[in-house]
């Protein structure tokens, strides 16, 4: 068999001798890679353990509730009401946490009282099991408490922009007065900061619903979401069964009767929205994941048969050494291994030069390329950020290998194939 | 003398659309362990393609080609190529050698294929290049050589992996007559010191008359 230091020593011999093919090759193999990775990238942010929303894999969402009266006089659709938050999901024993979130996480105007700088900031009104279900990292102070949430307390968690925006430092944050809509309100915490591309978990200041005037005002539905931490050996249905018969027990009390679309969902569920669940709220998953799946395939293998043209070229060059090689004892199946692993070399150089494309593509591109088919990431006026874990994962380097080596089976196999079976003595006489 | 070489009725046609041509015709042919053969003739009567059929490059439209006892046309093309690296070396008049490979890489080839360990194969291709007295171009292209180093090269080729056979196909056709008698000396060596059965495909009569026997051809059919 022909060794490692001769089949790289051969792809080179490639480059050197065509270099306008090799380079046309590594150019639509980067693009082509570019294209399938800026997708991966797009859904390795929603779908992965990704600061601070690290406990994906056990996070389940309950937004959308419909609540029909019983005589049949009207129906009214939105989030959950306070009344329906505190009947639902009050002592569940599947879930470790709930996060309740209002939906009035806007942007809010911000000042330090005797200046008169108006600064900008996303708020979040939530309660303190918020910083359980998400793994914010307190970088000073504590989150609020279930007490500051009873006493409806203007207390606020920053993330570190906006401290280091406001006062310096984290430290220097704690204990400070800050008016937050001109409601003076007393930081007690600051985290490290999340991004706003993970947009239920990410804003820049965070305070208790109840400090909302009128946070209990109720109707059939109301402002409120719900995120749920389940606990470990606990499942979704779990879960779901639970909260039914919470959902059973307290319409069997009113004149409503409220449907949840058989929420709560999971992250996955979740993220593909529609396309991931039926009008009646099941799971379409295998549908869903296959449906992806053609679409990055089909990424490949367009460019794949174009670049298919390019290997025949090379290959039929190097025909008459084809032949000497296979005159002097190699097999068909062995050269059919050189070929493609000296194609591969070459892909993988493209697959390279395609993630760096693809990581630039986002970079310029991150203002609104993950809101595409997104029905819940908002996109918010801040630039979001791009941590490292959400570029350099092995996740995505796994994917870059994958995409590179169907790209290169699909772009040189039948060309290695059909020169390899070429008979020798033609091969020769052409070569001379 | 054992016969190394057997052929029995061989016919070899080559079709097109168009027209029909009878390279080989009914040939029989036996070549004995150790002998050198000159096989004769003018261009297009069949002498190449009967040594692409004996070096099993090409297979014959009917007929028997035994190698050293063992039959081929029922072969696989992997036991073939097995075969080919095993029991026969080639030389061609163009020298075919893989311009992209220095000379020890392009002598290691055939020992590629048998997974020779790194540091035997460089062993066995310094030992045939010193033979051939080329052990001080083994960095060297063959670009960066002249004919006569390069058919030196394509002899140390075939005869690195120490074959029974080697069928040489007009070595000296690309040669001037000075490095034609340089390879054509290097040949009988291998004959008479090796004991290696030669088959040689040649226009030139003077060295024909050197080797055991001289097999003539016409219009593919064995004259002599």
């Amino acid at each position: 068999m022909i060794t490692t230091k001769q089949l790289i020593r051969s792809a080179l011999t490639q480059i050197k001798t065509a270099p306008l093919n090799t380079a046309l090759y590594i150019s639509g193999v980067a693009l082509a890679v570019t294209t399938v990775m800026v997708l991966s990238i797009i859904y390795h942010v929603k779908l992965s353990p990704i600061y601070p929303e690290n406990n994906r894999d056990r996070m389940a969402y309950l937004q959308q509730v419909r609540a029909t009266k019983k005589d049949g006089s009207g129906m009214s659709q939105y989030y959950m009401s306070h009344t329906l938050v505190k009947n639902w999901l009050s002592d569940l024993k599947s879930a470790d946490a709930v996060a309740v979130i209002s939906d009035s996480d806007q942007p809010a105007t911000i000042m330090i009282p005797g200046q008169e700088i108006l600064y900008n900031a996303v708020t979040k009104f939530t309660n303190p099991d918020f910083f359980k279900v998400y793994d914010y990292e307190f970088i000073a102070g504590v989150p609020f408490s279930p007490d500051d949430i009873a006493a409806g307390r203007n207390v606020a968690v920053l993330n570190q922009n906006k401290a280091d925006e406001l006062f310096g430092n984290a430290e220097a944050s704690i204990g400070r007065e800050i008016e937050v809509n001109f409601k003076s309100t007393k930081v007690i915490g600051v985290v490290k900061p999340g991004s706003a591309i993970s947009a239920n978990s990410f804003g820049e200041a965070f305070l208790p619903y109840t400090a909302i005037p009128g946070y209990d005002k109720d109707g059939d539905v109301g402002p409120y979401i719900a995120v749920f931490l389940i606990k470990p050996g606990k499942t979704i249905d779990d879960l779901k069964a639970e909260i039914s018969e919470h959902i059973r027990k307290s319409d069997s009390t009113i004149d409503v009767t409220h449907y949840i679309f058989n929420q709560p969902y999971t992250h996955y569920e979740q993220t593909f929205g529609s396309a991931y669940v039926d009008e009646d709220g099941n799971a379409k998953d295998a549908k869903t994941l296959g449906y992806y799946a053609i679409v990055a395939l089909i990424l490949l293998l367009v460019p794949a048969m174009n670049l298919s043209g390019l290997i025949i070229g090379g290959i039929n060059r190097r025909s008459g050494e084809i032949a000497i090689r296979k005159s002097f004892g190699a097999s068909r199946s062995g050269l059919l291994w050189q070929l493609m692993v000296e194609n591969f070399i070459l892909t993988l150089l493209g697959a390279i030069a395609g993630l760096f494309l693809s990581y630039v593509a986002v970079y310029f591109s991150r203002q609104w390329i993950f809101t595409i088919s997104d029905s819940w990431v908002n996109a918010y006026d801040s630039v979001p950020e791009l941590s490292p874990e959400m570029l350099l994962s092995p996740t995505l380097f796994a994917i870059v290998l994958i995409a590179a080596l169907i790209l290169n089976i699909a772009s040189s196999l039948i060309p290695s194939w059909w020169t390899l079976r070429h008979p020798i003595v033609q091969s020769l006489n052409e070569k001379r | 003398m054992n016969t190394i070489i057997s052929l029995t009725g061989i016919n070899k046609l080559y079709r097109t659309k168009e027209i029909e041509t009878l390279a080989l015709e009914n040939v029989n042919l036996s070549i004995n362990e150790g002998e050198f053969v000159s096989v004769m003739g003018p261009s297009g009567c069949g002498k190449s393609t009967l040594l692409n059929i004996i070096g099993l490059l090409d297979r014959p439209t009917s007929g028997t080609v035994k190698i050293d006892g063992v039959e081929a046309s029922a072969m696989s093309d992997r036991s073939l190529a097995r075969f080919r690296n095993n029991e026969l070396g080639f030389v061609f008049q163009n020298f075919h050698l893989i311009n992209s490979l220095n000379v020890i890489d392009n002598v290691e080839i055939p020992l590629l294929y048998r997974n020779t360990p790194a540091k035997r194969r460089r062993e066995l291709a310094m030992k045939v290049l010193e033979r051939v007295g080329l052990a001080h171009r083994i960095n060297h292209y063959p670009s960066q050589l002249s004919g006569g180093q390069c058919q030196r090269v394509a002899i140390a080729r075939a005869i690195v992996g120490n074959p029974k056979i080697i069928l040489a196909d007009e070595p000296t056709g690309n040669l001037d007559s000075k490095m034609g008698a340089e390879i054509m000396e290097i040949l009988h060596s291998l004959n008479t010191d090796d004991h290696r059965t030669i088959v040689m495909v040649t226009h030139n009569e003077n060295q024909a008359k050197l080797t055991n026997r001289i097999i003539r051809f016409f219009d593919g059919r064995q004259v002599q």
